[in-house]
């Protein structure tokens, strides 16, 4: 039995989010900025009639932009939806538990929390996230206002 | 009357004798006289002393007998003339005289005779000492003197006898043995001071006289030989100075033709020594014309320098393309599928590319005209010049013209792979969109858990299609962007091309100056149409590998679509093109350098030549200045026989006053009988 993950780029870092917590992949489509929020936070876009929050993760996690093909990723947390902005999509890969390495103490500017394991896909290693628990801080309480603002 | 030589000799020899024989008598008369005085007064001494001691005894005695008779007895004695005593008081006691004094002698012999009368005084000493008296004898030399006299008058008749014995001896011994051949001698020298040769002469007896004779004899005959051959040269020397005379004459005349015809050639040199400076005139002219030719020369070798550089650059151009179109075999097999419309694009490109072709073609057809053209310029420049020479500047202008037209095809195939281009950017859309929907598809195969399984499958397939096309679409993008960068070195190529064919049309206008140099010119353009038809030729030859290519890249994209094997193989072969491309361009590369070599080769040979024309001015100007020195040198020469000429004159003046000379001598030597 293996977890499908969706392997992304944010700057030069590889990413894997779990498959069941993506909604679904956009192409890079116009963000309505928000006033008075943190630099991380790009804004809004509209999907279907629904509004959503868009987080940019190389902001935050203080990564240095390399876009070239960028993408807004649509993940669920419980009935919210956000959108992550990426530079680029990959693919979907399966990793087996064993697959999955547990991350080291410190993780360049990661809080131990956020993640669930290394795995090693190609050449590269990616950095797998919990997306649950990386907008359960006070980010999402930022949203959350943010999505009731708009 | 000259002076015998025997009497003076006799003369002097007499005298001598008679000089010594006088002074030898007087020393002996001499003599005989002292002798004879002697005598006489030691008898009258003894004969004093006898009486001394008589008359003693007769005093002391007084006994005067023996005294008288002693006195008596005296009387016999001739020289005695007196005897008287005298006593003690002086009165006398006998005196007695013999006879009268007799004659006196001559005063002449009063040196030579003795004393007519001497008186001899004797004291009368008794034996204690007491004087007695005195006794005086008187006594003459009378006898004595008569013995001289003799001997003066006998002794000098004897010897004057001796003399005249003595004197004949002498002269008669002379006179035979000297005399008479010295006076015979003296004769033949009077004759032959008279100039008679002809004397016989006896040299006599064998002394010193005889060896005289002998010797004059030989003079004489020795002289007699001599005036003879003297005589017969004279006439000799008479007749040679009369020819030598005329023989100068005629030299003298040659002279003064010679100085004439000297004269004629100083003014002939002076001329040849003008034309040699008109010569040398046009000789620099020449090596002024000379340096212009490998002037013009050298710039045509620096305009095929700049055809080799920019061959390289071509060369360098197509290697690059090699390495691009093998970096494409190796992306090739990445190739999968592509899509309809690029497909439908790449055919409409390929149609492009073979109007492009086609136009190419064109202008490697009038490349090849050219190069025939330039090639007949080449064969017929000799002949015709300057008129052949404006034909290959038209046919440069012609070829100018094509190439130009190439220009427009080439930027119109750039147009055409910008529009590929374009259509890339579509299929890169369309791809990243099927990218987007496969991961989407996935996505909610996931979701929808063991029922999405199968379209996971379709949705994952999708994916790497998707993938595949964008690597493929990426490549196609590379090539065209090599493509397009192909065409802007063949453009830039091209320009070079008509740089160069404008510096090709200058150097011929410039060739069209000197006639001289059009041969080698006109070989020079025909190498370089040659050339440019070669590079034409590679042109025509990369643009149809270009269309080709094109096709090939049509036929990879509709290959993709079915089978990516065989889109691989096409790759491969398209690399093997591509390796054909480069090899022609190394031969290219190799021809135009050849041609640089000949260029340089033929431009050495030519200031070879500029050096010949430049040693032979230098010759003729040498040449011109040892005619100088040959003009300077006959002008001295003339000078020098005119000088000749009138030494000759003096000479032929000298050699007639010795002729005259020569004529009183033969006169002088006809005084000489022989």
């Amino acid at each position: 039995m293996s977890d499908k993950y969706i392997i992304f780029r944010a700057g030069r870092e590889l990413f894997g989010i779990g498959i069941g917590q993506v909604v679904e992949i956009l192409d890079s489509i116009k963000v309505n900025r928000l006033p008075e929020m943190p630099g991380y936070i790009a804004g809004v876009i509209t999907l279907r009639g629904a509004v959503i929050p868009v987080m940019d993760m190389r902001k935050r996690f203080g990564i240095a932009p390399e876009p070239q093909k960028e993408r807004i990723i649509i993940v669920k947390n419980g009935r919210e939806r956000v959108g992550l902005i990426v530079d680029e999509v990959f693919e979907i890969k399966g990793f087996s538990e064993k697959e999955i390495f547990p991350p080291p103490a410190v993780f360049k500017g990661l809080h131990m929390e956020y993640l669930k394991g290394l795995a090693k896909t190609k050449n590269e290693v990616a950095i797998l996230l919990d997306m649950g628990r990386v907008l359960a801080s006070e980010e999402k309480l930022l949203l959350i206002a943010g999505e009731g603002d708009a | 009357m000259r002076r015998s030589l025997s009497r003076s000799f006799i003369l002097i020899v007499l005298m001598i004798l008679i000089i010594g024989q006088g002074l030898l008598w007087v020393w002996f008369l001499q003599g005989q006289k002292k002798h004879y005085e002697k005598l006489l007064d030691e008898k009258i001494r003894l004969t004093a002393l006898l009486l001394g001691s008589v008359s003693n005894a007769a005093i002391t005695g007084n006994n005067y007998g023996y005294l008288e008779n002693y006195i008596d007895a005296l009387s016999t004695d001739n020289d005695i003339l007196s005897v008287t005593i005298t006593g003690r008081d002086g009165g006398i006691i006998r005196q007695k005289s013999f006879r009268p004094d007799t004659t006196d002698v001559s005063a002449v012999f009063r040196l030579l005779y003795l004393p007519a009368e001497s008186t001899y005084d004797l004291p009368v000493v008794t034996s204690s000492g007491q004087n007695e008296g005195n006794i005086r004898i008187k006594y003459s030399g009378d006898h004595a003197n008569l013995a001289l006299e003799r001997l003066i008058t006998i002794a000098p008749i004897g010897q004057l006898l001796v003399f005249v014995l003595i004197i004949y001896a002498i002269y008669f011994f002379f006179q035979k043995k000297v005399g008479r051949p010295v006076e015979k001698l003296n004769a033949r020298l009077g004759a032959i001071t008279d100039g008679d040769l002809a004397v016989e002469i006896d040299p006599g007896e064998d002394n010193e006289i005889g060896g005289i004779g002998s010797g004059l004899k030989f003079l004489k005959e020795s002289l007699a030989r001599t005036i003879k051959k003297l005589n017969a040269t004279s006439a000799d020397v008479s007749r040679a100075i009369t020819q030598l005379n005329g023989t100068f004459n005629s030299v003298k005349k040659g002279m003064e033709a010679q100085s004439n015809s000297i004269g004629e050639i100083s003014t002939s040199l002076r001329i040849a020594a003008e034309s040699q400076r008109k010569i040398t005139a046009g000789t620099e002219q020449l090596a002024e014309f000379s340096t212009e030719n490998v002037t013009s020369l050298l710039e045509v070798k620096a305009t095929s320098e700049e055809i080799a550089a920019s061959t390289d650059r071509l060369f360098q151009a197509v290697d690059d393309s090699y390495s691009a179109v093998a970096e494409l075999s190796q992306t090739a097999k990445r190739i999968a599928e592509s899509s309809q419309e690029a497909l439908t694009s790449v055919e409409e490109t390929s149609a492009s590319v073979e109007e492009i072709n086609a136009s190419v073609r064109e202008i490697e057809r009038g490349a090849k005209d050219s190069t025939e053209l330039a090639e007949k310029v080449r064969q017929v420049a000799a002949e015709e010049g300057v008129i052949v020479m404006t034909e290959a500047i038209d046919a440069m202008e012609k070829i100018s013209e094509k190439v130009q037209s190439a220009v427009g095809m080439v930027t119109r195939l750039g147009a055409r792979s910008k529009d590929i281009e374009g259509m890339l950017s579509v299929i890169k859309n369309v791809t990243e969109q099927t990218n987007l929907l496969s991961l989407n598809a996935a996505i909610l195969a996931a979701q929808a858990g063991e029922y999405g399984k199968g379209f996971s499958v379709v949705a994952d397939e999708i994916h790497a299609l998707s993938e595949r096309t964008a690597v493929s679409t990426k490549d196609i993008e590379g090539i065209v962007g090599t493509i397009h960068t192909e065409i802007k070195d063949v453009v830039s190529i091209i320009e070079e091309t008509m740089d160069m064919m404008e510096t090709g049309k200058q150097v011929f206008y410039k060739a069209g100056t000197s006639t001289g140099e059009i041969v080698t010119v006109a070989q020079n353009s025909a190498s370089m149409a040659h050339s440019i038809q070669k590079a034409t030729e590679e042109q025509a030859r990369g643009l149809s590998q270009m269309t080709i290519t094109i096709d090939r890249i049509r036929d990879m994209i509709y290959k993709m679509a079915h089978a990516t094997e065989e889109q691989f193989k096409s790759s491969n072969y398209m690399l093997e093109k591509m390796s054909e491309v480069k090899e022609i361009a190394e031969t290219t590369k190799k021809g135009t350098r050849e041609q640089a070599v000949g260029t340089k080769h033929i431009t050495g040979n030519l200031e070879i030549a500029n050096d010949r024309i430049a040693d032979i001015n230098q010759s003729v100007q040498s040449q011109q200045k040892s005619n100088e020195n040959i003009v300077q040198a006959v002008e001295r020469i003339k000078s020098v026989g005119l000088s000749t000429l009138k030494d000759v004159e003096d000479v032929a003046h000298s050699i007639s006053a010795l002729h005259s000379e020569i004529i009183a001598l033969t006169k002088e030597m006809e005084t000489f009988r022989t």
